[in-house]
């Protein structure tokens, strides 16, 4: 190596990096983001190669630090600024890779708008290098993206796609063994056993030593998924196999999130296996620990409550039930939050420093300059995007529902401007639903009552993410989240208020809501035709819906479908609906 | 013509309003407390029929007409009206985007309420679109200068295939002005595009439709009917505006073309209405559309530097040192 290339790849920013892992957990956001900043501005010029490659390399390996520790928001500025660094530079290779880098950190910051643009971008690019394995490793990705999102059926989708993307690929790959594992746990949580056994098994073939090595969770995860499926299926034998397998590797890698995977495993052979007493104590155990690392709370809860109920301990089982869903409400919430204060530090460096000057500044600017947007509101709309797609595979639910609003406001004779408000405050309405475990959402039957009340605080949980109140769009949006299933006769949640004390918009966003839930058959509804659901609108109103506003909503789609050559009364679900929604939000030189 | 009966009570309390007398005074002059007086002047309102005071001296003076009494002393409405020039006669004597000078940003397409909108949406512009508002503006700014020889050219120019693609509206637009221009063949032409695209997919309404239609024929046949439908285009609510403005444009020139003077005035003062209606609902929206600022800034003598008005330097400054 010649002394100028020995220079040119020694570079600070790398004695930077690694200067600060060992301080890490002493540093909160603001310090962190603050010793990163070099690294930063040094990424915003063009760098030479091999100086390139090496700070992308320990960048990576710092942000997947973060990842582990649960900080991986921290690592999303040196990510994208990694990102930028490989598009200055024109370098197709490392932008597939930062791209999927960013896309992970985002998926784990609640922001699966924002990680499936990324993986989309990783994946183009590994389309256009023709390269099977990065192909699968995208998909891999989008897949857990949408497992984030909570949707697991447009998850299995993906991780398929996975697997075909590298059929042709021999040996053992990588990928194939991630995309096979994931793809049985996904088939898993959705209920499909005899789908999931069997790529449970393929994944199982496809393991090779180094890859649990590399990532010993994953490897557990595999096991304990097979040890459940051998559970239901009775191969007691097998599942014992799996068990005492997890054991190892738990012992092994020893880190609490493995013990207490290796736990849940045990338990639930046990429980299988008539020994109840013995499985409690142990998940008593696990839960205690669990207590201490938030994302595994949920998975041991569930399977306390299986255990009690199992053990016939009903009353038990109905408080860690409880427990359960205010963990779920409360890891939304928070996370949430945690999102908006992330798109907050991105988007101004000098905000938050100090809250009253920051005030000030607020209320001098909003003299200064005509009215906009909310500073955070693409945080929010990805918000309510993401907290959408396990109800809706398109997650267009609330734009669809924010056209319907504006237009009925525009009905009602409200300023253009103002239904523009109106209608863009509705597309938050359900940004709470983040809050509502996915399987209740994605039932069709009807909820028993302990399963209608964790649905019905969505209504809080979203009044309680829009509490930020500097721009009266989000005072509105917040009004309209929590008082969008409030019903004109006073029978809704979660208040009972009724007639016009229910704020107007939010009535409003009610009747659109609950048409386009209708029309597209979302929840427990089935899909109907813009005339049958017109009919149930109908119906229900006075009752639902205040009837004033229904009329209304009636002449606008009938004008609007009219207007376009739309036929309304043929075709159930999105098709024609799509195009009326479309035409509706086409702005045509107006709004 | 009037069929409400009015009795003294009602004629006195009208003589008064007609005055220009407040609730107050002609509570006074009638005898009674204020608020009983209020209380039958809105008894009087409902009976006959208007919202407020003005409405009900203009009720009155109608009556006073269809009687043959003109009271004494009071011009008749006409004269009332016809002293002071209208929007619509300026408009009439120029055209009415001469007369709308800045005001007409807040009527047609892709005027200030667009862009505000696009504001609110954190929609940023990018340069097709932007190609694509000047083009529509122009259009319509065409229109209500009566510059039809601009849509002709642009019809020479071959422009309406691409007009078609990027934006069906501007060809409405187009097949206005060609049809109020005279330019009949192509104004057909046109259509035939428009009206044949509808059935593929959508991108013309079938108001906008209509609009051409009866554009057509009101003013080559001179229906009646035809003129009606215009009509209602540009007054019902339930119009988006495109249509409606450009209908409401297009109303104005055929009037005109009919030598129906009194109806054009009436339609250009209806087009100034709703611009400025428009220009009210965005100031209750926070905005200042026509100028931020009402200060009149000095001249500057030489040497000294310039002064900005004292608000906005307060302001800057403590801004600046917020920010710092």
């Amino acid at each position: 190596m010649t002394a100028t290339t020995r220079f040119l790849a020694e570079s600070p920013s790398i004695d930077l990096l690694q200067g600060l892992e060992p301080r890490l957990a002493q540093m909160d956001r603001r310090e962190l983001a603050e010793g990163l900043a070099p690294v930063l501005v040094r990424l915003q010029e063009r760098l030479p190669d091999a100086e390139r490659a090496r700070v992308a390399e320990s960048a990576f390996a710092f942000c997947r630090r973060l990842y582990s520790n649960g900080r991986s928001g921290d690592g999303l500025a040196l990510a994208r600024s990694v990102l930028a660094q490989s598009i200055l530079a024109d370098d197709a290779a490392l932008e597939r890779r930062a791209s999927s880098v960013c896309g992970l950190l985002a998926a784990d910051t609640a922001d699966v708008v924002g990680a499936i643009d990324y993986q989309a971008r990783a994946l183009a690019l590994a389309d256009a290098s023709r390269d099977p394995t990065a192909r699968a490793t995208a998909w891999n990705n989008i897949g857990l993206a949408f497992g984030v999102a909570g949707n697991y059926s447009l998850a299995v989708q993906c991780y398929r796609r996975a697997l075909t993307a590298e059929e042709q690929v021999p040996g053992a790959v990588r990928s194939r063994y991630t995309a096979s594992n994931n793809l049985s746990i996904g088939l898993y949580l959705t209920g499909d056993f005899a789908a999931a056994l069997r790529f449970g098994e393929l994944a199982l073939q496809a393991v090779d030593p180094s890859f649990v090595d590399e990532n010993p969770h994953s490897a557990i995860l595999l096991r304990r998924n097979l040890a459940r499926l051998y559970v239901s299926a009775g191969r007691m034998a097998e599942a014992a196999e799996q068990v005492a397998e997890v054991a190892v590797l738990a012992a092994k890698s020893s880190s609490p999130r493995s013990l207490i995977a290796a736990a849940t495993t045990r338990a639930t052979y046990e429980l299988a296996t008539g020994h109840t007493d013995i499985a409690l104590t142990r998940l008593e155990e696990a839960l205690e620990r669990a207590r201490g690392i938030p994302a595994t709370l949920r998975d041991t809860l569930g399977c306390v409550i299986h255990a009690e109920e199992a053990a016939g301990n009903a009353e038990r089982a109905l408080v860690r039930l409880r427990e359960l869903s205010d963990h779920v409400y409360r890891f939304a919430v928070d996370r949430a939050l945690d999102h908006l204060e992330l798109a907050a530090l991105c988007e101004g460096p000098s905000r938050g420093a100090d809250a009253r000057q920051e005030q000030a500044r607020a209320r001098l600017v909003s003299h200064l300059r005509p009215p906009g947007e909310p500073e955070e509101w693409k945080a929010f709309q990805r918000l309510s995007v993401a907290a959408v797609l396990r109800m809706d595979n398109t997650g267009w639910h609330g734009l669809r529902v924010g056209a319907l609003t504006k237009a009925l406001a525009l009905a009602c004779g409200c300023a253009p401007l103002q239904a523009l408000e109106i209608g863009l405050a509705a597309e938050l309405h359900d940004i709470g639903l983040a809050s509502v475990p996915e399987g209740i959402l994605s039932r069709k039957g009807a909820l028993n009552g302990a399963e209608r009340g964790l649905l019905e605080r969505h209504a809080d949980a979203g009044a309680e993410i829009l509490r930020d109140d500097r721009h009266p769009r989000i005072l509105m949006a917040r009004e309209i989240a929590k008082y969008h299933h409030a019903r004109w006769d006073g029978a809704g949640y979660p208040s009972r208020v009724g007639g016009k004390f229910i704020p107007l918009h939010a009535r409003m966003c009610a009747v659109a809501d609950a048409y386009d839930e209708m029309v597209c058959g979302l929840g427990a509804h089935r899909a109907m035709t813009m005339n049958e659901a017109l009919e149930a609108l109908r119906r229900e109103s006075g009752g639902q819906f205040d009837p004033d506003l229904v009329n209304r909503f009636e002449a606008v789609i009938r004008d609007e479908t009219a207007d376009r050559g739309i036929d309304p009364s043929t075709t159930a679900g999105l098709e024609s609906f799509q195009e009326l929604v479309n035409s509706l939000q086409e702005d045509r030189g107006f709004l | 013509m009037n069929i409400v009966d009015i009795n003294d009570r009602d004629r006195q309390m009208l003589e008064l309003l007609a005055q220009g007398a407040s609730n107050r005074s002609i509570a006074d002059s009638m005898g009674y407390r204020e608020g009983t007086m209020r209380v039958y002047l809105h008894g009087l309102y409902r009976k006959l029929g208007v919202g407020n005071k003005t409405s009900a001296v203009i009720w009155y003076f109608d009556r006073l007409k269809e009687e043959g009494r003109v009271a004494e002393g009071l011009p008749a409405v006409e004269a009332l009206v016809a002293q002071e020039e209208s929007f619509g006669d300026i408009a009439l004597r120029q055209d009415p985007l001469s007369a709308l000078g800045a005001m007409s940003m807040f009527l047609g397409a892709y005027g200030r309420v667009w862009e505000v909108g696009n504001r609110l949406k954190g929609v940023a512009v990018d340069p097709k679109t932007d190609q694509r508002r000047r083009q529509s503006r122009q259009l319509w700014e065409a229109l209500l200068k009566g510059d039809f020889a601009y849509g002709k050219r642009l019809f020479d120019e071959d422009q309406v295939a691409r007009l078609l693609v990027d934006s069906p509206a501007d060809c409405v637009l187009l097949a206005c002005l060609l049809r109020i221009g005279g330019f009949t063949r192509a104004a057909d032409r046109v259509m035939g595009q428009l009206v044949r695209r509808k059935k593929g997919r959508p991108g013309i309404s079938a108001k906008e439709v209509a609009l051409v239609t009866s554009l057509r024929d009101a003013l080559d046949s001179r229906e009646a009917g035809a003129l009606a439908a215009l009509h209602r285009l540009a007054v019902e609510n339930s119009v988006k505006p495109f249509p409606r403005h450009a209908a409401m444009a297009s109303l104005f020139w055929v009037y005109r073309a009919l030598k129906d003077i009194d109806r054009a005035r009436a339609t250009a003062n209806a087009l100034c209405a709703e611009a400025e209606a428009v220009r009210q609902q965005l100031h209750a929206m926070g905005e200042r559309p026509l100028y931020r600022d009402a200060s009149m800034p000095q001249p500057s003598s030489p040497g000294a530097k310039a002064t900005p008005s004292r608000q906005g330097k307060t302001a800057a400054t403590r801004l600046a040192a917020l920010v710092s």
